[in-house]
This record gives C-alpha cells, sequence and structure tokens, in this order.
C-alpha cells in the first residue's frame, strides 16, 4: 500500500499498482525504494486526488503505454463508456483532472481528458463555443467579420 | 459597486482548494491565489460583468435595511476562510427548499463553466485542439483572441498537414494533394522577392518556404474539394492538324507529340493557358512518346528514332538510331534513355557511362517503358498482354504480370500502399494468380519463387536507395485494348483489381496517390478513386479517341486523335 497526502493535507492509501499508474509517483516510490512511506502530491486538491484515483483503480490492470507517447495520428475521439462517464463533472472538475493527470504524468487519463475537451468543441459554432465555456467575445466587429471570412473556406466540405 | 461580494479574492484569506499547498512547493507568485482568481487569469472574469450589473439592479430594488443585511452577509462570507465558506454554504444550502436548491444549482452550473482551453497549458491546449477536424478549428479560432491564436497555431495544422498530404486520413478518408513542385516554385519565388519567413525546423536554406501550415492546409483543402465537386476552370485548344499521340506536363508548360511529325511546347500559366511557344520539328514520322527531364526533352518517332532537345531553346541537341523499328515508347530520367519498339525490342542507353544495351521479352510492340527506382528497374508493357519488371543491372526478368486479354498499353507504377484490394472478385483474378498459389502450395514453380526472392533482394540492396530518396512501388497499374484498367501486386504479380467502365480500349492512363485518369477510345476521360477503385466521374467532349492523359496535384490534361487539348484547372 502507498500513501499518498493531498494538497490539502487529506491521506489516501492505495494499492502500488493503482499508484504506479502515475508515473511521477511510480518515480519517487522507485527513488524512495520503500513503499511504506508517505508521498505528498502537493499540486493535488483531495477532491480531484480522490476522482483520478477512482481512475486509476479501475484501470490498474490496462496495459502501460508506451514511452513514446500516445499515437499522434491517432484522432480517434471516441472513448470508452465508463470513461465517458467518469468525465461527466463539471468543468471545472474536468480542468482539474486534466492538470492533475498532466502533473502526476498519468498518460490514458490526460488523453481521455483532453479527448473529452475536444468532443465538447468539435462541430460547435463558435457562438455555441462562447456560450458553453463561458468565453467574452473580445474581437471588435470589424475583426470578427474579417476572422470569419478568413475561415470561410472550411465549412462543411 | 462597493455593496458587491469581491468576485475576484486577491488575498490569501481566502484560498481554497490547492492554493494553499502551492506554499510547499509552487512559484511563490501562485501562492496566495486559487487558480480562478489569479490575476494572470483576470481577463476570463470580464464575463460577469454583465451578471454584476444584474446584482447591482436587483440590490438596488430593495429597500435600505434590506440591502444593509445582505451586503453584511456577504460582507461575512468573504472574510470567511476557505474552510468556514464550505461550512456557510453547506448551512445556508440545508436551509433551501427544493426550488431555491434547483435554483442554486442551475447558478453553479452556469458558473462553473470554464475556459478550459486558455486556462490550461499551450502544450495540453495544442494536444486537445490536434483531436479536431479542420472545421472544428477554424469555429474555434472565431471564438476570442486566444482561442484564435491556440487553433491557429503551427503546432496544430502541422499535424493536420502531416495527417492528410500525400496521404489518405484513416479517419475521415480525405488526402490532400503534395504539390512538391509548386512548392518548389513559390519557394524560389518567394526568394526572389526577398521574403523571410520562420523556418520550419528542418535544416534548409533561407529561400526555404514556410507559409503558416494552416494555409499550406487551406489552399490543398480547396484544391481537393473541387477535384471531389467537380468545379474546375476548363480551356480547349485545337493544338495539331492531326493526332495527339502523346504528351507531358510540367509545372508551367504542356508538351504535345503529334501524328503530324510535329512536338509543340504550350503555356500552361493561367492567363495566357494555350498559348504556343515553341514547335519542334525534326521527326519524318509520327511521334509517339516523349518523357521530360529537367531542361532536357526525349521523343521517340515510328521513324526508328529518338531524340533528345533543349525544350527551353527548342534545339535538337542529339538522335538516337539504335532500334531498326518504329519507337513507340520512351522513358528519360536525365541520364538514362529506355525506349520500346514494334518489334519488341527494349533499348536502354546510358549517357553517363556510355552503355548501352538490348532487352527482349515482349513479343510484338512495347507500348510502353518505365525507369522506376533511379534505374536500377524498369516496367514495360506490350501487345503480348503483358507487364513485365526488369531489373536493368541484371537484365533480368523481374516478374510478369498477367491478366489482360489484349495488348497492354501503360504500365505505371503506384506508391500507395492502402488500396482495398478484392483478390475474390473473379473478374479481378488472373491466371498468374493461380499459378502463384499453386507454387506456394506445392512448390513445384520454382521460378516463380525465385522471382520473389529476386525483388525481396532488391529491398535489401535498394536500401541504400530508399535513403537517397527513391520510393518504392507496392503495385502496378496497366491499362488495355480490354477496355479494363488492372491493378497487380509488385511483389506476388497477383492482380489485385480490375476497374471497368470504359467501353473500349484504354490508351492513357496517369495515377497519383489518390486517383486515376484514364483516357479511351470511347472518346471518354475517367477519374477514378485509386483506394477504392470506383469511377469517380467520366468526362466528355473530344472527338475521337482520348490517345493521352497526365494528371496533376490541381489540374489534368488529356488529348484527343482530332488534334485537340482539353485542359481541366481545379483551382
Amino acid at each position: 500500500m502507498v500513501k499518498l497526502i493531498s494538497s490539502d493535507g487529506e491521506q489516501f492509501e492505495v494499492e502500488r499498482n493503482v499508484a504506479e499508474q502515475s508515473i511521477l509517483i511510480k518515480n519517487v516510490i522507485a527513488d524512495i525504494g520503500d513503499d511504506t512511506t508517505e508521498v505528498p502530491v502537493p499540486n493535488v486538491a483531495s477532491s480531484v486526488l480522490k476522482k483520478v484515483l477512482e481512475w486509476c483503480e479501475y484501470h490498474k490492470d490496462d496495459p502501460v503505454v508506451a514511452e513514446d507517447e500516445i499515437n499522434p495520428r491517432s484522432r480517434n475521439i471516441e472513448i470508452g463508456e465508463w470513461d465517458t462517464k467518469f468525465m461527466q463533472v463539471d468543468q471545472e472538475m474536468l480542468f482539474e483532472i486534466i492538470l492533475a493527470a498532466n502533473y502526476l504524468d498519468i498518460r490514458n487519463l490526460l488523453e481521455i481528458g483532453c479527448k473529452t475537451v475536444a468532443g465538447m468543441i468539435k462541430r460547435k459554432s463558435p457562438e455555441e463555443l462562447r456560450r458553453i465555456f463561458n468565453i467574452p467575445n473580445d474581437f471588435t466587429p470589424e475583426e470578427e467579420a474579417q476572422i470569419r471570412r478568413e475561415n470561410e473556406w472550411a465549412e462543411d466540405r | 459597486m462597493n455593496h458587491l461580494p469581491t468576485i475576484r479574492a486577491a488575498s490569501g484569506e481566502v484560498t481554497h482548494t490547492r492554493s494553499e499547498v502551492a506554499s510547499e512547493s509552487s512559484a511563490p507568485s501562485r501562492k496566495l491565489f486559487c487558480y480562478r482568481h489569479h490575476p494572470d487569469y483576470r481577463y476570463r472574469r470580464m464575463a460577469d460583468a454583465s451578471a454584476m450589473e444584474e446584482l447591482q439592479s436587483e440590490l438596488d430594488k430593495m429597500s435600505k435595511t434590506e440591502k444593509e443585511e445582505v451586503s453584511r452577509v456577504w460582507a461575512i462570507f468573504s472574510n470567511s476562510s476557505a474552510s468556514s465558506r464550505n461550512v456557510i454554504l453547506k448551512g445556508i444550502l440545508s436551509q433551501c427548499c427544493s426550488p431555491q436548491l434547483s435554483y442554486a444549482s442551475s447558478l453553479c452550473s452556469n458558473l462553473s463553466r470554464v475556459d478550459i482551453l486558455s486556462l490550461l497549458p499551450a502544450e495540453i491546449s495544442t494536444r486537445i485542439l490536434s483531436y479536431l477536424d479542420a472545421w472544428s478549428l477554424c469555429n474555434a479560432a472565431q471564438v476570442c483572441k486566444r482561442w484564435n491564436q491556440l487553433a491557429d497555431s503551427d503546432a496544430v495544422w502541422f499535424k493536420m498537414c502531416e495527417q492528410h498530404i500525400d496521404r489518405k486520413c484513416a479517419k475521415c478518408g480525405w488526402g490532400l494533394p503534395l504539390m512538391e513542385t509548386e512548392r518548389n516554385i513559390a519557394a524560389s519565388q518567394s526568394a526572389a522577392a526577398g521574403t523571410k519567413r520562420k523556418s520550419d525546423g528542418s535544416s534548409c536554406s533561407k529561400a526555404q518556404l514556410t507559409r503558416p501550415w494552416k494555409e499550406v492546409y487551406r489552399e490543398r483543402c480547396i484544391i481537393e474539394r473541387n477535384w471531389r465537386t467537380g468545379r474546375h476552370r476548363l480551356s480547349v485548344w485545337d493544338a495539331h492538324a492531326d493526332g495527339i499521340r502523346c504528351l507531358g506536363m510540367t509545372n508551367d508548360v504542356l508538351i504535345t507529340g503529334s501524328y503530324d511529325t510535329t512536338v509543340k511546347i504550350w503555356d500552361l500559366k493561367s492567363d495566357t493557358r494555350g498559348k504556343l511557344l515553341r514547335t519542334l520539328t525534326g521527326h519524318s514520322r509520327c511521334v509517339t512518346g516523349l518523357a521530360v527531364s529537367g531542361g532536357k526533352l526525349a521523343t521517340s518517332s515510328m521513324d526508328n528514332t529518338i531524340k533528345i532537345w533543349n525544350r527551353h531553346t527548342g534545339a535538337c541537341l542529339s538522335t538516337l538510331r539504335g532500334h531498326r523499328a518504329g519507337v513507340v515508347s520512351i522513358d528519360f530520367n536525365g541520364t538514362v534513355v529506355a525506349s520500346g519498339d514494334t518489334d519488341g525490342i527494349i533499348k536502354i542507353c546510358n549517357f553517363s557511362d556510355k552503355s548501352c544495351f538490348a532487352l527482349q521479352a515482349h513479343i510484338g510492340a512495347v507500348n510502353s517503358v518505365k525507369l522506376l527506382q533511379g534505374a536500377d528497374l524498369l516496367l514495360s508493357s506490350g501487345d503480348d498482354s503483358k507487364g513485365i519488371l526488369w531489373d536493368l543491372r541484371t537484365k533480368q526478368v523481374v516478374r510478369e504480370f498477367e491478366g489482360h486479354i489484349a495488348p497492354v498499353v501503360q504500365a505505371l507504377p503506384v506508391y500507395g500502399s492502402d488500396l482495398e484490394v478484392d483478390v475474390e472478385d473473379s473478374n479481378g483474378r488472373c491466371t498468374n494468380a493461380n499459378e502463384f498459389e499453386n507454387a506456394t502450395g506445392t512448390g513445384t514453380s520454382d521460378q516463380s519463387m525465385m522471382k520473389m526472392i529476386d525483388y525481396d533482394d532488391h529491398d535489401s540492396v535498394n536500401h541504400e536507395h530508399a535513403t537517397k530518396g527513391f520510393k518504392k512501388p507496392n503495385y502496378i497499374i496497366t491499362s488495355s485494348l480490354d477496355n479494363t484498367i488492372r491493378i497487380f501486386d509488385i511483389r506476388t504479380g497477383r492482380c489485385v483489381r480490375a476497374m471497368m467502365g470504359h467501353i473500349e480500349g484504354v490508351w492513357a492512363l496517369d495515377v497519383d496517390s489518390f486517383r486515376v485518369l484514364s483516357g479511351s477510345q470511347d472518346s471518354t476521360a475517367k477519374v477514378w478513386d485509386l483506394q477504392t477503385g470506383l469511377c469517380l466521374r467520366t468526362f466528355t467532349g473530344h472527338v475521337g479517341a482520348v490517345n493521352c492523359v497526365s494528371l496533376g496535384d490541381s489540374c489534368m490534361v488529356t488529348a484527343s486523335d482530332s488534334g485537340s487539348v482539353r485542359f481541366y484547372d481545379y483551382r
């Protein structure tokens, strides 16, 4: 078992193979050479760490992704059913999960997070995107018209 | 607005989530702020300005005592620590009735929308965007300035280009033209104009072209869409008094050879397209074939000769008189000339080592010759209904491609690897494939096995060539007077596809990474999808057989027995 300490001091005790989904934690454990010590995770709050560990627990038996990263050519945006459900959180939490996956170096989780956001962006109009992500339009009407013209070519091929 | 709660808490007292930990490790500038309240992200909060005004006006409607009470509650909350804030919220929520909870929940889902893409580190945002298609990216670029910056970035569009240019994207089925020659011209032009642009990372000279990758993608995407929808500009002109027998296209000129014994060079620049630049005379009978290499042009004729020309001046540089019959096919790579005649003889002349030799296997005329991988291999086709792959170093036949039942007029290499082949198709199966199956099954046809090994040996031998930039073909494509176009696997000799649609013999053929262009005795030209083998479009308009065709990245040209040229511009 490995003890992880979240940014707000909460303790999480998990199996070693669950924690080692995170390459960062795996390396820390390897460096220390003793898995009974506590591993601080100073960049992740307990609410987020709890969620991330839930993901790690479910995926603990997955094959490890090779070092040379996820195939950049596979633009497949589809993700599994469990992961889709797992990612049905508010945007704040989604943001935090992606940041945590990046920090903890959990490649599959980072990929799923990125795909989830990509899925929210895909095939949406600029107005819809502003509404979905609560973004003010900071273009002047002239700039906006100009940019619309520049991007017209891509409209439904 | 001083009665309103402080939205952007900038003090350490209101730390919540992970900020308090930050004191242990991260940069001091971050430690006092919840990430949502970090000054770096201030611009995001502008979205709430209208909400604030709404709140203000609601407050203004209240009586003075009410106002004071409300603002006191807010003040208490804003001065509380993160943990007591949570307790306060919990307490308030537990007092709420269901409709109020529902109200709170709708407010929360609205307020917790965050601009994830802008807040994440740029490399993660880039990664998110690289899952998207061109249309989604172009929409994202119109959202706001930050998104515009991210969605237009070279990193994202380089990946798009990498995925689509000169290959078919497995996901969307689109491939975009390489446009190599055009790129080189543009590069030299921009160099001449003194335009300096940032390098794309490769070891390149200052002349190297570096337009934004989005622009590169856009240009090609428009051309590809025009190919798909058939939108083009057509130029038609009568080029020769007699039928046109062969043609060649470079990026700025079209060269035609005719039964009228002349070779003509035509301007292809869009404003002067179809203008005659030069007429080359010297052959005494029909010009049957031509091949361009750099500034040189090689032509073959029924007068038994081959001529090499300077295509810029029109001067005839030399005349080769090695054949004793009409020369009907030619290929030229600058140093090696390959030619085939009506007696079935193929001659290979190398200008650099002055060597010259003949190959004979075809019975009857050799209708096409094509040098592959520098000049190590040669592909030929003939009246004996065969295609033959030769090794020019050993002067041996590597493989024969059989399946057509009439003379094979053209044989060309295919470099695509993702063809949907259909070996079960009874029409597409050929005797050679059966032989091959027998050979592997029983081991009787040692010769056939040897041939296979030969080609595999080439793979290792040609490894050095691969590094020199020679692509190795995976298939060959042939057109025949039996009205079909066939594709053969170059390794096994097996016919993997027959493309049917022309109702008379197919004289002319060209192929690139995505398409096949064919011209037939039936006066039509057809464009086919290379991957699927489906006929995409049929072009009518010629009077008489379509004798020769050429396929470019953004254009195609067909020429007929009546002497006219039709040029289709897809830009």
